[in-house]
């Protein structure tokens, strides 16, 4: 068995490395795509600070995603999502609940007491998947060379970037840099630190 | 024209004046005020309805815009409600739980229609069956503006929320539409904000036709308001329904497929203008009442003015009808208590006044005697109950005594003759004083009259003593009786005394008793003046000439010229009484000029025949005392070509006292002139030495009294002596009058006179006759010295 790894850059359209930005790799070797990784069988949002934390969390279809209260105060968590729709009542902290994610598609969360709050949960149906760091790069381990389709996501990203599918050969090369052809949409709630500051310290 | 005039007020009381006046004034004032508040409030009223209904307008739009914002408010608050985000997002499987909850939410907010959209924008539920909007309409319809929606003929504002998964998502996940009906939407809110009526038309720019979408109005003026071409855009305008004006204000709400919609506010005029009318009613109730209470205040002060002035008419009529008790009235004003104290003070003096004019009237200053008035009037009672002696005394030659000693001292000397009559007069008997010199005694006939005349003559023969000074006066009295004939009044008998009077007066007599032929006499006098006058007027007088023989040769010098008058009636009238007349009726300037005209005729005829003569011409107190005398002297001189140092003109005494300086004046005219002046009758006057010094005369004519008894009276020819004497001092010539004999003219000789004239040597002739007379004597004369 053969490990590839493949070094992705992601840019934005002024070339500025974007953090948080989810990015999956389809095999066209479909079985290759129906393997489940380990490291995505659970997954943890966590609420802290009245923030969800990841903000964006990608998993692999059929995950149970662990949603844990770090903070003192209870949350309600919710999703009208049509890749999942749930809510999850005035969890106390410490209390653990999972929620499986079998539909792969975006879903986004909601705290139905704290209006400010927001994640997002891509359900992707292959293992190949991560998210970029800070300076915006991700290293995806690859079982094997061969073709594979990229696609980029993020929630503030244009539709016709994440659209945007990018066909490679891990054979031929190891490393890709995306860069964007639109610019990232704005939060609405950008002064979110602000807002919350002043209500809760 | 002045302005009372224009009130036809002028002859009208002041109060009247004052009234109308003020009245006219307030009223124009207040017309003024009436047309600038009835103007400025007209238009402040309508602009005040237009604001009004402009702030309506806006108003109503607001409130519209309230509603539809609370619409979205509400929309937007069950936006984030996690219920109703259930419904949505399980809306495709459970339509039904999701209409209801909106059914619910549409009552609970009022809305008259809602509408649930999914993420695409497809129609859920709603409460009309058909889909209203599309993508680009609801976008718009999020905006927090007024969208106005017309569907099936009734007008809505709609509006639309987005609905999120959180509110901080990115994607809707779907919209919440909520629509008011504008017909449900004019609630009772609505006409509260607006007293005009509201409606919402609907007109159609393609069929002109107008819809009443909805309208406070009622049914029957809605039918009106659709037929009647209201200008919808116009910004204000008025209108007619039924009769009754409207004012209207309309503004564009919406414009849709060729619909424009529109709210219009109208309101009946007269309703509009209510509170300008009620205004303007107050005003000119108010104005009116000023006015009342601005007459009432003007009718008191004219009051207040006039009753003091009505007053003090009241007492001046009191005072003109000699009411004894009159009140003179005290009144608070100033200038009307002083008017009052004014009157009374002028009253006072007019009493006092009229008892000092009285007493001047009725009694005379001097004597305290009554006056002729008095007299008379006392006299006529007397005359019907009692008979009467009257008699009239006046002192002769008063004028000369009185010039000679002085207005004072005459004055004193009449005083003294009044208290001598008063005492020697009968008892009861009135004494008055007539005149000048003229005093009038009527007593009861208890004696004779004779008597009465006798006793008075008596007493008054007393000399009377004025400071010092003996002075006898010689009297002429005249008396009359009552029961005499033909005697019917008391007017008959003063004049009877009067003519008996006249007659002592011309007879020379102490005192005359009438009788009635002296009225005829009397009144031959009157007929004498008028004919002296024409007599003059046409030289009828005659001149005489008299010579004057100078003693130191015995030659003739001169003549006298002596005016003789014969009246065809009367005869030869002796000059003593025509001079007179002439003095008295002012004929005698006329007169003396007349002679000096005809004496100097005679001189140059005589000087032709070689007779050198001075001509000598009397002269009166009335001619010096004519300013122009001496010009129509000289006049004359220059006439005749006569040498003036051959005129001596004769003056009297008495003339030249009259009146010292006019006199003197006149005399030296004369004298400059080359004329010689002499005094005549010198002696019988009561002449001022130092007077006479002072006159420019040259000679001294002495009196024929003097020298008629001098050869047997010593005293006279003592007299003459002194007179000769003194003229000699004073270096003037003496001419001796009244020559009669040989030894008279042989004692003046002796005596120094310079001058002899009289009968004896002539009587005065005509002038024919001395012409013949000094040629026999000039050769008698010559033979003699011969």
């Amino acid at each position: 068995m053969v490990c590839a790894n493949i070094d992705i850059k992601v840019l934005d359209k002024k070339g500025k490395a974007l953090e948080e930005i989810v990015v999956t790799l389809v095999s066209k070797n479909i079985s290759d795509n129906v393997r489940r990784t380990n490291a995505t069988k659970t997954a943890v949002m966590d609420q802290i600070d009245l923030q969800f934390s990841p903000h964006v969390l990608v998993v692999q279809t059929g995950t149970r995603v662990q949603f844990p209260n770090s903070d003192k105060v209870k949350h309600h968590v919710y999703s009208f999502s049509p890749a999942n729709v749930f809510e999850i009542t005035l969890s106390d902290q410490h209390l653990t609940n999972d929620i499986l994610f079998n539909t792969p598609g975006i879903v986004e969360l909601g705290c139905n007491v704290h209006d400010w709050m927001l994640g997002y949960i891509k359900v992707v149906d292959t293992p190949f998947f991560g998210i970029t760091d800070d300076q915006g790069h991700l290293t995806i381990q690859l079982e094997q060379q061969g073709q594979y389709t990229l696609q980029i996501w993020h929630p503030l990203m244009d539709d016709k970037d994440s659209k945007q599918t990018y066909e490679l050969d891990t054979g031929q090369l190891s490393k890709i840099e995306i860069k964007l052809n639109h610019s990232m949409k704005t939060d609405s709630f950008d002064h979110l630190d602000d807002f919350i500051m002043d209500d809760y310290e | 024209m002045s302005f009372t005039d224009l009130l036809l007020i002028r002859h009208c009381s002041i109060k009247v004046r004052l009234i109308a006046v003020i009245a006219v004034l307030v009223i124009l004032v207040t017309l003024a005020v009436l047309v600038g508040v009835q103007r400025g409030s007209f238009a402040h009223s309508t602009r005040v309805i237009q604001d009004n209904a402009e702030l309506s307008l806006k108003n109503i739009v607001i409130h519209f815009k309230e509603q539809s914002e609370r619409l979205q408010e509400y929309g937007s608050t069950i936006s984030t409600q996690f219920s109703l985000k259930s419904l949505i997002a399980n809306g495709a499987r459970d339509k039904e739980s999701l209409d209801v909850a909106m059914q619910n939410f549409s009552s609970r907010f009022g809305a008259d229609y809602y509408a649930i959209y999914d993420a695409q924008d497809n129609l859920v539920v709603s409460s009309l069956s058909e889909q209203l909007f599309k993508t680009e309409d609801l976008e718009t319809l999020y905006k927090p503006t007024l969208h106005w929606y017309i569907h099936d003929q009734l007008l809505y504002f709609v509006t639309a929320t987005q609905v999120k998964n959180t509110p901080r998502s990115l994607d809707r996940m779907g919209t919440i539409v909520f629509g008011h009906a504008v017909p449900f939407a004019m609630s009772e809110d609505i006409s509260r904000l607006s007293n005009m009526d509201i409606s919402i038309v609907a007109y159609d720019q393609g069929s002109s036709k107008v819809t009443v979408m909805s309208s406070t109005y009622k049914p029957d003026i809605v039918e009106e308001l659709k037929s009647h071409t209201v200008e919808y855009g116009k910004h204000f305008q008025s209108f007619q329904i039924n009769g009754v004006d409207y004012l209207a204000l309309s503004e564009k709400l919406y414009v849709s497929s060729n619909k424009e919609i529109y709210l219009l506010l109208s309101m009946p005029k007269q309703q509009a203008y209510l509170s300008y009318q009620t205004l303007l009613s107050h005003i000119v109730v108010l104005v009116f009442i000023v006015l009342l209470l601005v007459l009432y205040v003007a009718a008191y002060f004219a009051k207040e003015i006039t009753q003091p002035i009505n007053e003090l008419i009241k007492v001046a009529n009191d005072i003109r009808q000699d009411k004894s008790d009159i009140y003179f009235p005290k009144h608070q004003q100033k200038e009307v208590s002083e008017l009052s104290d004014a009157m009374s003070s002028m009253h006072q003096q007019v009493l006092q006044r009229d008892g000092e004019i009285r007493k001047l009237a009725f009694f005379d200053s001097i004597t305290h005697l009554s006056n002729r008035t008095q007299f008379e009037k006392e006299l006529k009672d007397l005359f019907l109950e009692h008979s009467l002696n009257l008699v009239i005394v006046d002192i002769r030659r008063f004028k000369e005594i009185n010039e000679t000693i002085g207005h004072s001292k005459g004055d004193q000397l009449l005083k003294l003759f009044a208290d001598r009559l008063v005492q020697n007069v009968p008892k009861q008997s009135l004494v008055s004083r007539l005149g000048s010199d003229e005093f009038a005694i009527a007593s009861f006939k208890n004696s004779s009259l004779t008597t009465l005349l006798q006793d008075l003559h008596l007493s008054l023969e007393a000399p009377f003593v004025v400071d010092g000074l003996e002075l006898q006066v010689y009297t002429s009295m005249g008396g009359a009786c009552s029961l005499m004939d033909n005697i019917d009044s008391s007017d008959l008998l003063m004049q009877a005394a009067g003519v008996a009077q006249d007659f002592s007066k011309q007879k020379n007599r102490a005192y005359v008793v009438f009788e009635p032929d002296m009225i005829r006499f009397s009144s031959e006098r009157l007929r004498l003046v008028s004919a002296l006058k024409s007599a003059i007027d046409n030289s009828q007088l005659q001149l005489h000439l008299q010579a004057k023989q100078l003693l130191e040769n015995d030659h003739i010098c001169a003549v006298e010229c002596l005016a003789r008058w014969h009246d065809s009636q009367a005869g030869n009238v002796y000059p003593d009484v025509f001079i007179e007349l002439a003095e008295q009726t002012g004929m005698i300037t006329k007169l003396t000029l007349w002679a000096i005209d005809e004496a100097l005729r005679m001189q140059a005829v005589l000087n032709k025949q070689g007779y050198q003569l001075n001509f000598a011409i009397n002269i009166s107190a009335f001619d010096v005392s004519y300013k122009e005398f001496p010009n129509r002297v000289m006049a004359l001189l220059k006439k005749h070509k006569a040498d003036p140092k051959k005129v001596i003109l004769e003056v009297t005494e008495s003339a030249v006292m009259t009146d010292p300086t006019i006199a003197r004046s006149c005399l030296e005219s004369l004298h400059e002139m080359g004329l010689k002046l002499s005094i005549d009758d010198f002696g019988t006057g009561y002449s001022s030495l130092s007077q006479l010094k002072q006159l420019p005369v040259s000679e001294l004519k002495i009196d024929r009294t003097f020298v008629m008894n001098m050869v047997d009276d010593e005293n006279d020819k003592n007299m003459v002596s002194t007179m000769v004497a003194l003229a000699k001092n004073l270096n003037l010539s003496t001419v001796a009058e009244g020559v009669e004999c040989e030894h008279t003219k042989e004692l003046l000789k002796q005596i120094g006179c310079t001058q002899i004239q009289g009968y004896y040597l002539s009587k005065p002739l005509p002038f024919d006759d001395f012409q013949s007379w000094i040629s026999a004597f000039l050769n008698t004369l010559s033979t003699e010295q011969n």
